[in-house]
């Protein structure tokens, strides 16, 4: 067997501790006794069905939506087609607070889409869809970077042979293609909630903080954290156990199917 | 005729011609990048020809502003690898045709049951592929070729991936199910085209550059490249009363040539364990046969194959030593009289 260079287990060392010190110490400034109560005000509650809707929401915008733009990435040849794909992946490398904006010139009251909405009496700023809209923003190019990646890598191969047994287009994507990629569809879903769940820059700006409205978890922390310290850090400790429940499930129900 | 095919494709130096009755096998042989799958791709639909059209059965598959999808064509690929859908049963997969030309689960079901039964694979049809070894996987990969009630079956050297101890099973296997049906063998083994084609056509650079019935071809090439392919010399010359003359002039006896008028161009073919090799200057002054200079000596299992003058003759390693030879060594080349096979060039 080929060794390990030792010192590479001293730097990944290093590394994980990195990741997980800021976590293990804000466990322990958690007040414990408290916890119950600090996470089940009105508003926590609020902010956690909100994000937990919105979430999956924006997840599913992004099968909807992401599944077709990658497969059209990873199987057609067009001129420019590198300069989409450039495009798409963009609000990876974008802070937030610019996606955010960038919504708002389209989708805004004044905005180039909104304009006409707002005159049909259609508002989309500052609303549910509005966070909707943010966080599948955001999270799309999880799922596209997945799933494209996937699909090359599986190549045309099986999807030749069902054609030539006679399967239609639409049957070989969906008796062959996908479950392909079956496994990089679960994933890069499960990154696309797990980015909408965090999303905070493009949401505050697009769609802003109203309780039960736009306040999702991430924004109801930020919030309470000039107010109450505990509270905060509380909630926060209740979105890494969502973080490490959604992670959690996935694998085991990878594990299972594999 | 079942099928017609003509067509080009720049990109790729294609441009050939074919034909095959209902009912008939066809080998198409030829080295790697001779346009083998490019002719099976474009004949399944996978790749469009600049120009060029085929019919099956009558159907226009493309041509004249015509194109059928692959899904339409009824034309199936067996590739050298089983290719199955690694997320279904071995039944499943065979039952893929049936579901989509759109009959029912239960007929589906009960058609890749009987074909898998045809394989000899029924034991394996609840079977994912990842469980399956090479040779069980291309029996079942044959089914679902089959299940799909192909007019036309695409043969990708379907034999080359497997264990030499599984082809002769599934060559058998293969000959009993392509009886009567009518299909295009890919190969580059003429042992495969003489155990399952009626025909043969042998490509070269994206062209046709002979044709004929099986053994014919292979057994009485007249193209250097199709005598390499076949493992046979080839020779060229005219006929003689003995024999023939080779081009350079040298003297060749055949003692079983067909009748063919002295003087006309013939070429012969002999396998290379036929070809006797001597040293340069006989101890009686003999100097018949070719006289050659040895340009490689390769050892192959159990003999020597010696490549010299254009020729290949296979020898016994100790026949080697007892001549003194080497790379660079002057000798003679005389084919055997008795398996020399002198026929028309053509």
């Amino acid at each position: 067997m080929i060794g390990t260079p030792r010192w590479l287990y001293v730097v990944a060392a290093i590394g994980g501790a990195f990741v997980l010190l800021p976590l293990v110490a804000m466990a322990t400034r958690v007040d414990w006794a408290r916890f119950p109560e600090l996470i089940s005000s009105q508003a926590s509650l609020d902010a956690l069905r909100l994000s937990l809707t919105t979430s999956a929401a924006a997840t599913v915008l992004c099968l909807l939506f992401g599944t077709p733009m990658s497969v059209v990435l990873a199987r057609s040849r067009f001129p420019g087609l590198r300069v989409v794909r450039a495009a798409v992946l963009l609000p990876l490398v974008l802070p937030p607070v610019i996606g955010g904006i960038a919504l708002l010139s389209a989708f805004g009251r004044q905005g180039l889409v909104g304009k006409p909405l707002d005159a049909v009496g259609i508002t989309i700023a500052f609303s549910t869809i509005a966070v909707v809209l943010a966080q599948t923003f955001v999270a799309m190019p999880f799922l596209v970077l997945s799933l494209e990646g996937a699909l090359r890598l599986a190549g045309t191969r099986y999807e030749a042979v069902a054609s030539t047994l006679g399967a239609r287009p639409w049957t070989v994507f969906r008796r062959v293609t996908l479950p392909l990629v079956l496994p990089a569809l679960l994933s890069g879903a499960v990154l696309s909630f797990a980015r909408a769940l965090g999303e905070f820059g493009a949401t505050i700006t697009f769609a802003g903080s109203l309780q039960g409205t736009t306040r999702t978890l991430p924004l109801e922390i930020y919030q309470e954290r000039v107010v109450d310290q505990d509270s905060a850090v509380a909630l926060s400790m209740l979105l890494v156990v969502v973080a490490l429940l959604v992670i959690g499930l996935t694998l085991r129900a990878r594990t299972a199917r594999g | 005729m079942s099928l017609r095919f003509e067509a080009a494709l720049a990109a790729r130096g294609f441009d050939v011609s074919l034909e095959a009755a209902a009912g008939e096998t066809v080998a198409v042989l030829g080295p790697n990048g001779a346009g083998k799958s490019t002719l099976l791709g474009i004949l399944a639909g996978l790749l469009r020809p600049d120009s060029g059209s085929a019919t099956l059965d009558g159907d226009t598959l493309f041509g004249e502003g015509e194109w059928m999808p692959p899904h339409r064509r009824r034309v199936a690929m067996l590739s050298q690898e089983a290719l199955l859908f690694p997320h279904l049963s071995s039944r499943e997969n065979v039952a893929f045709g049936p579901r989509s030309a759109g009959r029912g689960r239960a007929a589906s079901r009960a058609a890749a049951d009987r074909w898998l039964d045809e394989v000899e694979a029924a034991d394996l049809a609840e079977l994912r592929p990842g469980r399956l070894s090479g040779g069980q996987a291309q029996r079942v990969a044959i089914a679902r070729a089959l299940a799909a009630e192909p007019r036309l079956l695409l043969l990708d050297e379907p034999l080359a991936a497997l264990d030499l101890a599984v082809a002769p099973t599934i060559r058998r296997m293969l000959r009993r199910v392509l009886e009567r049906r009518t299909a295009l063998l890919v190969t580059h083994e003429p042992l495969d085209a003489l155990a399952l084609a009626d025909r043969v056509i042998v490509l070269d650079h994206g062209r046709v550059v002979e044709r004929g019935p099986t053994a014919e071809v292979l057994e009485r090439p007249q193209q250097a490249f199709t005598a390499e392919l076949a493992g046979l010399n080839l020779l060229y010359g005219t006929r003689t009363v003995d024999g023939l003359r080779t081009e350079d002039g040298h003297e060749l006896a055949a003692s079983a040539a067909e009748e063919i008028a002295i003087g006309t161009a013939v070429a012969a073919s002999i396998r290379p364990a036929a070809i006797e090799v001597l040293e340069a200057h006989g101890p009686t002054g003999s100097v018949a046969g070719l006289p050659a200079t040895v340009a490689e000596l390769e050892p192959r299992g159990g003999t020597v194959r010696l490549r010299a003058g254009g020729l290949f003759a296979d020898l016994a390693p100790g026949r080697i030593v007892a001549l003194g030879i080497g790379e660079g060594s002057d000798i003679r080349l005389l084919p055997s009289s008795a398996e020399l096979t002198v026929y028309p060039r053509r």
